[in-house]
């Protein structure tokens, strides 16, 4: 069964293109445009995974990151940050919080993939 | 009372000799007290007038050095809003040459590819602005990890292996069949050489350009040489410098922004590594780099 | 103010910026010579309350507008402030010698300047 991510992003048009290249690499997606909204697709379509913006209407990203990290039904799910500026105080803030991978916007969409499927599919160093 | 002849005589010449030496020295020290504060006056006036300038320049520093912020801090905001738009748009037209969004034609795929060249274009002019300001302003930082230089080449080389075709130049890859690790910033590496590889592209009509990546004792050793039209001997010592741009107008295509060597020789040093050029007009060109294995290289 | 001010500056920019501040200050009777000719020429035409001169000029220097004008005027009328862009203690004597009132750094704000001409006229 395909795994499922769920995209949170205010912008519309990144939500759009970031979907057709998940689903092109054989993922399902879906999509989240606030906070409050991301929490409740969590809820709704458990997803195996969540791209979360740090910029969004209602609950922001920090905060939905450590929602959802401190909450016993969904904190293994792999939380990836995505954030428009490259500041070092904003990856340290991302441990913090508890995501699982921080990446830049604009983002390489090769490296977002890779990120991607090292979380989604971790692999043992025997 | 006239006193002539005998000691008394001698007396008053000798009393009229020193009154008059007195005079004279009286005259000098009024001279000399007068010299002196004239000078004084003068250094005072500098002194005064010192003070003043060293305030003026102070202000003046401060002034410029808030506008060299602004600078920094405005080009940091327009090449981030100018990246932005321009990732959705590459992935766009990405995602249409690989088939996603539907079925292209060929043709249609040539036109798409040159989209994809300028808005890569696009995005090597806004982040060689973006990366010469943080180099100045010194808010340049370097992610050091253990990378595989061979395989960054590679997959830099494998980027250009479509205009290569499009333009009739072979690219020659002279690469270990194996992993080269070094310490290194990946971005800025790849940065590298891209810069170097479009450079050689730039200048390069027929012939090829050739990458190579070596494994020496003490480093890394890289090379991009190109059968262009070189540089001129004048010409080759301002080759790092900032803004500097060579050929005849009408020669050369792409304009480019003239930051490319200089950042490229900035990461190049920032890795404590060397970097430096050979070229003979009309012939080609090299840009060789070495690259310490590690930290303490 | 009333006052009649005669500049000796060869330098555009630095002209612009005197003339402005004097303006500013209310002196607005001002004479404007471009070199020591036309300078000491000006002078003895225009009768000047005060006399402002640069130290480099086209044909000469301050030092010698000075000297000849208190030559030919005596050593209270008018007042003479030599201005100059690089300030020099041994210059500073010099222009003293010669019989200047003042001798002044050329400031962004022309303040040091401005000072002197207040306190001579």
């Amino acid at each position: 069964m395909a795994k499922k991510i769920l995209i949170v992003d205010d912008e519309v048009n990144i939500t759009k293109v970031l979907a057709s290249r998940l689903n092109a690499s054989g993922y399902d997606s879906a999509v989240a445009y606030d906070g409050q909204e991301a929490l409740d697709k969590v809820e709704a379509e458990k997803p195996d995974l969540i791209i979360l913006d740090l910029m969004l209407p209602k609950i922001e990203g920090y905060r939905v990151c450590r929602l959802l990290k401190f909450d016993k039904k969904y904190q293994h799910i792999p939380i990836i940050i995505f954030t428009a500026r490259a500041q070092p105080y904003e990856k340290t803030m991302a441990e913090s919080v508890g995501a699982d991978a921080y990446i830049t916007k604009p983002f390489e969409p090769d490296i977002l993939l890779k990120k991607i499927d090292e979380l989604l599919y971790p692999k043992h160093e025997g | 009372m006239e006193i002539k002849d005998g000691p008394g005589e001698d007396l008053v010449k000798e009393i009229e000799s020193l009154k008059s030496k007195c005079e004279k020295a009286q005259a000098e020290l009024k001279a000399t007290k007068e010299e002196l504060e004239v000078q004084a006056w003068g250094l005072n006036k500098t002194n005064e007038a010192i003070k003043v300038l060293y305030k003026e320049l102070e202000n003046k520093n401060r002034e410029l050095k808030k506008l060299d912020d602004m600078k920094n801090e405005f080009i940091n905001t327009v090449s981030h809003e100018l990246r932005t738009p321009l990732t959705t748009i590459r992935e766009v037209i990405a995602q249409f040459l690989e088939g996603i969004l539907g079925e292209t034609t060929s043709e249609q795929k040539e036109f798409l590819r040159i989209c994809l060249e300028d808005v890569d274009r696009l995005k090597r002019l806004i982040d060689d602005l973006l990366d010469t300001s943080k180099l100045e302003s010194g808010k340049f930082s370097l992610v050091m990890e253990w990378v595989d230089i061979a395989g960054l080449a590679k997959g830099v080389i494998d980027s250009f292996s479509p205009r290569a075709r499009v333009r009739n130049l072979e690219i020659k890859k002279d690469l270990p069949g194996i992993k080269l690790m070094a310490y290194a910033d990946r971005d800025t590496i790849v940065r590298v050489f891209t810069n170097l590889i479009a450079n050689a592209f730039k200048f390069t009509d027929t012939g090829h350009i050739e990458i190579s990546v070596a494994d020496k004792p003490e480093y890394i050793e890289c090379f991009v040489s190109d059968t262009g039209k070189g540089i001129s001997e004048e010409d080759l010592p301002k080759v790092f410098t900032k803004f500097q741009q060579f050929g005849r107008r009408e020669d050369v295509k792409e304009k480019g922004t003239g930051l490319g060597l200089s950042i490229v020789k900035n990461i190049i040093d920032l890795h404590k590594g060397k970097i430096w050029v050979e070229s003979k007009l009309n012939t080609g060109t090299k840009f060789t780099f070495i690259l310490p294995k590690s930290s303490q290289g | 103010m009333g006052k009649k001010i005669l500049i000796v500056e060869d330098n555009d920019d630095d002209l612009f910026i005197i003339k402005r501040y004097l303006s500013g200050a209310g002196y607005n009777e001002v004479v404007v010579a471009r070199d020591v000719k036309e300078g000491l020429d000006k002078a003895e035409q225009e009768k000047p309350d005060l006399v402002i001169s640069d130290t480099l000029l086209p044909d000469g220097n301050g030092f010698e507008v000075c000297q000849r004008v208190r030559q030919k005027h005596g050593a209270e009328n008018p007042k003479i402030i030599i201005m100059t862009g690089s300030i020099d203690a041994v210059d500073a004597v010099k222009a003293r010698k010669m019989g200047a009132d003042d001798y002044c750094a050329k400031t962004s704000d022309c303040g040091i300047i401005m000072d002197a001409v207040k306190k001579l006229i």
